[in-house]
């Protein structure tokens, strides 16, 4: 599969602070691609020098067959975006809205109204086309932006945390609409902080303070984690009883908080029974389990390594 | 309806309407001391409205509030002496330095000098900063921003802490700190509500309320909720809660 976007250590500084330092990026053409990670750690940055909004400091990117800094039209023309906050005039209609963005991407007046009908039965936002945007739900507005972004036909679609703050049933209607149009052949780079959007990715870029910390498809990832994770539960508890004893048993180990429970990421033992020991001699109520990880502790796993000072302490 | 010695939050038959539309329509729920109560529901279901007339910013159209033994309705003004509010996206002046934001924010409320000065001190040594006046408040990296906005909400020792959204933009490791910080409030007797779209978080409430078209369709505990909707996490719980009274409000 060819890539529709490649870039090679591309670094980008705002002033004192490093925002990039040396990224490298492959997007497959038609491929979902997830640019996973929280904020500060570069997904919007790398997306504007793919839109050509932001100049890179150094660094190599081709983006549709062309670098972004010197054909800016062409990148225009073919890339719809989603920023991060809600760019849509809030006191237009929904109409209006889709009719302002057809104009500036000069689409014409008589190829809007067939892709406006177009993107009305794929949105579903019909019946509210005369309702002001600003008056929309929280999931429609992210209808009616991503129906903004796709007016003009693009080949890359880019959507900046489209579903932050949404909740977890309009994300899941808003990715089978992604799933629909990555079926019409368009590629997509979307960043999410949620790691269960980052499943349904084709490919993932984990992000953490500038650098990709971890890359591939997400099952892959999964299958290929070699470390040894443990999950550890005591019945009528809440792990934050008991974390910090489990911190001290694997002292210099990654243990974290896992929902109801406690996962660890053990290098220093693989043995279960010698696991099991250990903790069982702290507490006999400690129930272990060896799992396989989801990508929350891969995720983890690999930024404990880095410098952890700026976390909330 | 006075509440009982061990339950902080009491609501009763609240109903808000804005025009014809119903916004929040007759819920009733009580809060313990100490528990950590999860306020979830898809967007528009009403979760805003229900926490703003709980923090005696909006009037209801009819219904109760205690929160803390205080009327909300009777004496709306006397209730944010009781609550502290909390988001990760909005609750600090970012071009004010930390410090500036804890004298405003102690202000306010009327905090003691000596107090915000010591609160100052503890928050120095934590983040191992040598001056809380040196740095911009939206320079500070996004861990201790946070840890700021939670100092900020408690200077006032509230009994109830609201967090909106508190840890959108964290990154997993300073979510984990931030709840591990929100369980030792909880067992210091702070009663702690919290709305969040990551429904992992959602597991460490004791309970949970999940909202719909202005209605509360349930409130148990994260593993009832998965039992319920034979869920195998609460993500998927939530789908279908929400799913099915969509389809019972439809063949109504």
């Amino acid at each position: 599969m060819t890539n529709l976007i490649k870039a090679d250590g591309i670094v980008k500084n705002f002033g004192i602070i490093e925002a990039l330092k040396g990224m490298d990026l492959e997007v497959p053409r038609g491929s979902i691609t997830g640019l996973i990670g929280p904020d500060g750690a570069g997904k919007s940055t790398i997306m504007k020098i793919v839109l050509s909004l932001l100049k890179r400091d150094s660094g190599m990117i081709s983006v549709l067959s062309v670098d972004p800094d010197k054909d800016k039209a062409s990148i225009r023309q073919h890339t719809g975006y989603m920023p991060e906050t809600f760019s849509l005039y809030t006191d237009l209609t929904v109409e209006e809205n889709l009719k302002f963005y057809s104009q500036i991407h000069k689409v014409g007046r008589n190829g809007y109204s067939e892709k406006r009908d177009r993107l009305y039965r794929f949105s579903r936002l019909e019946p509210f086309s005369g309702t002001r945007a600003g008056n929309l739900s929280g999931g429609m507005k992210q209808k009616l932006a991503l129906s903004c972004a796709l007016i003009h036909d693009p080949e890359l679609l880019v959507l900046d945390e489209p579903t932050t703050g949404v909740d977890p049933l309009s994300r899941q209607e808003f990715w089978n609409m992604l799933h629909e149009l990555q079926n019409r052949g368009i590629t997509i780079l979307i960043s999410t902080p949620y790691m269960d959007e980052a499943l349904k990715c084709n490919y993932i870029f984990m992000m953490h303070r500038g650098k990709v910390v971890e890359k591939g498809a997400p099952v892959s990832l999964i299958k290929d984690f070699s470390e040894n994770l443990f999950e550890f539960e005591v019945p009528g508890k809440r792990p934050q009883e008991y974390i910090d004893l489990l911190k001290e048993i694997f002292s210099g180990e990654a243990v974290f908080l896992s929902g109801k429970r406690v996962h660890a990421v053990l290098t220093g033992i693989s043995d279960y029974e010698e696991v099991k020991k250990r903790v069982i001699s702290s507490d006999a109520a400690f129930q272990v389990k060896k799992i396989l990880p989801e990508l929350e502790d891969l995720f983890i796993s690999r930024i404990l390594s880095e410098d952890t000072n700026e976390t909330f302490r | 309806m006075k509440p009982s010695g061990d339950t902080t939050i009491i609501i009763k038959n609240l109903i808000k309407k804005f025009g014809t539309f119903t916004a929040v329509n007759n819920i009733s729920f009580s809060v313990k001391k100490g528990e950590v109560f999860g306020f979830l529901g898809a967007n528009g279901a009403g979760k805003t409205t229900t926490i703003r007339m709980m923090c005696g910013l909006l009037e209801p159209t009819s219904g109760d509030i205690h929160v803390g033994g205080i009327s909300v309705r009777k004496t709306p003004g006397k209730v944010k002496q009781h609550i502290g509010y909390m988001s990760q996206k909005f609750s600090l002046y970012a071009d004010l330095n930390p410090a500036e934001n804890m004298e405003f924010f102690g202000s306010i409320y009327g905090v003691p000098a000596k107090v915000i000065s010591d609160e100052k001190k503890k928050l120095a040594d934590r983040l191992e900063l040598s001056s809380l006046n040196r740095i911009k408040t939206q320079d500070l990296p996004m861990g201790f921003k946070q840890r700021l906005g939670l100092t900020c909400a408690l200077l006032h020792d509230p009994e109830v802490i609201f967090l909106d959204e508190p840890t959108s933009g964290v990154d997993p490791l300073g979510r984990r700190n931030f709840w591990k910080e929100i369980y030792t409030l909880s067992t210091k007797g702070k009663t702690v509500l919290v709305t969040t779209h990551f429904m992992d978080e959602a597991e460490y409430c004791d309970r949970i309320a999940i909202m719909n078209f202005g209605r509360i369709i349930d409130i148990e505990s994260p593993d009832s909720l998965k039992e319920k909707y034979s869920s195998v996490n609460l993500n998927d719980a939530f789908i279908r809660a929400i799913k099915l009274d969509r389809e019972n409000s439809e063949d109504l």
